[in-house]
């Protein structure tokens, strides 16, 4: 099983008119680190957002003798090809390369190089309504992240293949994983049922509420 | 009737062991091949998958290939002719990975009308799933 975790560090939040500045993929075959991994900076052809060079601190001086996405397109494809494509809050990534596939290829889609998981989506099904950044979830798993001051995609990529690593320790099969969440969901419902006669009032979150809760997660903060 | 080849590559461990294989479809028949190497990766499989298939097709001018490959379906349409005009390095001035069978292929490609395809690997595609299981069965024959 062979799997690659990638992040990519951008101009700022939406394709087309924002670039990729930095794509980082680590590899992990049969949940072992084999210490291959695709490292690009990219000349992205336009300004940084100053959101943006707050997250990651990479300005375009800094971008613009680095290659074109187009010359490391070939390097990239060839890294993750065939393999499962893991990334936190993956959509967002995913987007971006897509966009930039569009810029030299029509055609080549992210999806079709191999199957994209996203971590973000497992973290909130495993711990539901509670912050899961990359930042979070390495403090919550014990990965060692104090070296991370500001976002870069190959330590990124690094820390969230640890951090998946313990999160789905003892579990690789996340199918029965989820099937232990239902039943203790079913036997949490029972233990309501047996406490009502206490007549507590359960005040339930509005589906407004309960969405701005998941909020916390805002783009920059994964 | 066109001929029409699939071929997939299989590899456990980068590098580590590694099976490729081949059904090929031509005039009614159809023909598997499959092969191992002990010390590979995916890529070089599926490369090694599709110049199996251009050499047992030596003798024909035009047929289909298909490939679960973006690597090699990419590399052999577009990437390769920048290559070779680069002195085989990449657009970013890093030597092509797997050039002896770059090469291999380009060289069994000349002069033949060959269309690229691909398909999603492992979604149920009939042709690419027999290919892959050839792939896997050379491993385990190959291993044990």
């Amino acid at each position: 099983m062979r799997q690659v975790f990638f992040d990519t560090e951008t101009t700022g939040i939406k394709p087309p008119d924002h670039r990729v500045i930095e794509i980082g993929c680590v590899e992990v075959i049969n949940r072992k680190l084999t210490g291959n991994h695709f490292h690009a900076y990219i000349n992205p052809q336009r300004e940084v957002d100053e959101g943006a060079f707050r997250v990651h601190g990479l300005g375009y001086d800094q971008l613009k003798d680095k290659p074109l996405f187009e010359e490391v397109a070939d390097e990239f494809i060839a890294f993750v090809d065939g393999a499962e494509i893991l990334a936190h809050n993956a959509p967002f990534d995913v987007g971006f390369l897509n966009s930039e596939f569009k810029h030299i290829n029509k055609t080549l889609k992210l999806e079709e190089l191999g199957q994209i998981t996203d971590t973000l989506k497992i973290a909130r099904q495993l711990r539901p309504r509670q912050r899961n950044s990359l930042d979070a979830l390495c403090q919550f798993y014990g990965v060692e992240n104090s070296h991370r001051k500001l976002h870069g995609a190959l330590l990124d990529a690094e820390l969230l293949a640890n951090m998946y690593l313990k999160m789905t320790a003892g579990q690789h099969h996340l199918e029965l994983k989820s099937s232990l969440v239902n039943e203790s969901h079913a036997l949490k419902q029972n233990l309501r049922a047996t406490d009502s006669r206490k007549s507590k009032i359960i005040i339930k979150p509005s589906a407004d509420e309960l969405s701005q809760m998941t909020e916390v997660d805002v783009l920059w903060d994964i | 009737m066109s001929i029409h080849a699939f071929t997939d590559g299989a590899c456990r461990g980068n590098p580590g062991p590694g099976g490729w294989g081949c059904v090929i479809e031509n005039a009614g028949k159809i023909i598997k091949l499959n092969g191992f190497d002990s010390s590979t990766t995916n890529n070089r499989m599926e490369l090694q998958a599709a110049i199996s298939a251009l050499e047992y097709l030596s003798n024909e001018k035009s047929f289909l290939i298909t490939t679960d490959s973006q690597y090699v379906r990419l590399g052999i349409t577009q990437w390769i002719k920048n290559w070779e005009k680069n002195n085989w390095r990449t657009a970013n001035r890093q030597p092509v990975k797997n050039v002896d069978l770059w090469q291999k292929l380009q060289l069994l490609t000349k002069d033949k009308d060959i269309q690229w395809h691909w398909v999603k690997g492992h979604s149920g595609h009939p042709q690419n799933e027999m290919a892959d299981q050839l792939a896997n069965v050379a491993i385990d024959e190959g291993i044990i």
